[in-house]
């Protein structure tokens, strides 16, 4: 009876864990490979600020495998 | 009771973040320092720099930490997802079982097909393709492998064998990544970097991603087990 119980908690994630999962992701993103040359196409000169971000995490994400510039 | 997956997954990522981190202080910088010396040195790379040297590297710690906490969010939701459905009979391992799985799968195995490269490999002007290309086989793989999951689990309530089941649906994963590998673009080429430099780099980084997923999944169990104790006593 608990294992069932348990099995039915856990089978579906609530709606907002499925939002967090893509908010982080996007943080994620964010975080590994924005930069202002990347995000131009979309943001246009709103992207420049991006560079900073993206000089400041750049040990970190060498290390880490991530395409770089 | 997902969300104290999630705020165990945030906590225990940051500290492996910030562990995997130190690692690449310790192991990594000397070898990113010598790359971007041989950068500077080649004729017209120098560019004026944005921060120096050593904010990059407290900017090391930041971007880690960053990654371990996002990282380690979506790791504490998969989680409890996964948590009833994993064969292992404790949460410390289940973790650990879960996140070696995860970096075997977005980490290891893109890493074969792009492996981490040092400043000044890899021309600037194709970063956008690069990019692409490298999130489109870390999702890939993430996406071949849990149809595989789904497939063995199928094939089991069909009562089909557990060596055959592993056997037929491993070949299958081998392929789709196999044929992955040579459907996405070639990585760049490293020609003209020194060897041995470019080698430790890789060393280095594959010894962060470990340090970040063992970390992850030893003190992401550990948090789990300790709530469980504490369940059960109050």
């Amino acid at each position: 009876m608990e294992k069932t119980l348990g099995r039915r908690d856990s089978s579906t994630l609530p709606l907002w864990s499925l939002l967090a999962i893509a908010l982080l992701l996007l943080a994620l993103f964010v975080l590994l490979s924005a930069s202002g040359a990347l995000l131009a196409p979309l943001l246009g000169q709103a992207a420049g600020p991006f560079d900073y971000l993206h000089e400041f995490a750049h040990d970190g994400r060498h290390l880490l495998g991530v395409p770089c510039h | 009771m997902v969300s104290a997956y999630l705020r165990r997954g945030m906590a225990a990522g940051l500290l492996a973040g910030l562990l995997a981190g130190l690692f690449a202080f310790l192991v990594g910088e000397p070898i990113l320092d010598r790359a971007i010396a041989l950068e500077e040195e080649s004729a017209g790379a120098h560019h004026e720099e944005v921060f120096s040297r050593s904010t990059q590297k407290v900017g090391l710690f930041f971007a880690t930490g960053l990654f371990g906490v996002t990282v380690g969010g979506v790791f504490g939701i998969v989680y409890a997802f996964f948590r009833e459905r994993l064969a292992a009979g404790s949460d410390l391992r289940r973790s650990i079982s879960l996140a070696g799985a995860i970096f075997a799968v977005a980490f290891l195995i893109p890493s074969l097909k792009y492996p981490a490269n040092p400043p000044s490999v890899g021309d600037p002007s194709t970063i956008r393709e690069r990019t692409a290309a490298y999130f489109t086989l870390v999702a890939l793989s993430l996406l071949a492998t849990l149809i595989a999951w789904i497939a063995v689990r199928s094939l089991e309530t069909r009562g089909i064998g557990a060596s055959r089941r592993r056997l037929t649906v491993g070949a299958g994963l081998v392929v789709v990544i196999g044929v992955l590998f040579l459907l996405l673009p070639a990585a760049p080429s490293a020609d003209g970097f020194p060897s041995g430099t470019l080698w430790a780099f890789r060393l280095s980084s594959f010894g962060t991603k470990l340090a970040f997923w063992a970390g992850l999944g030893l003190l992401f169990g550990v948090l789990c087990e300790r709530a469980r104790r504490k369940d059960v006593t109050a």
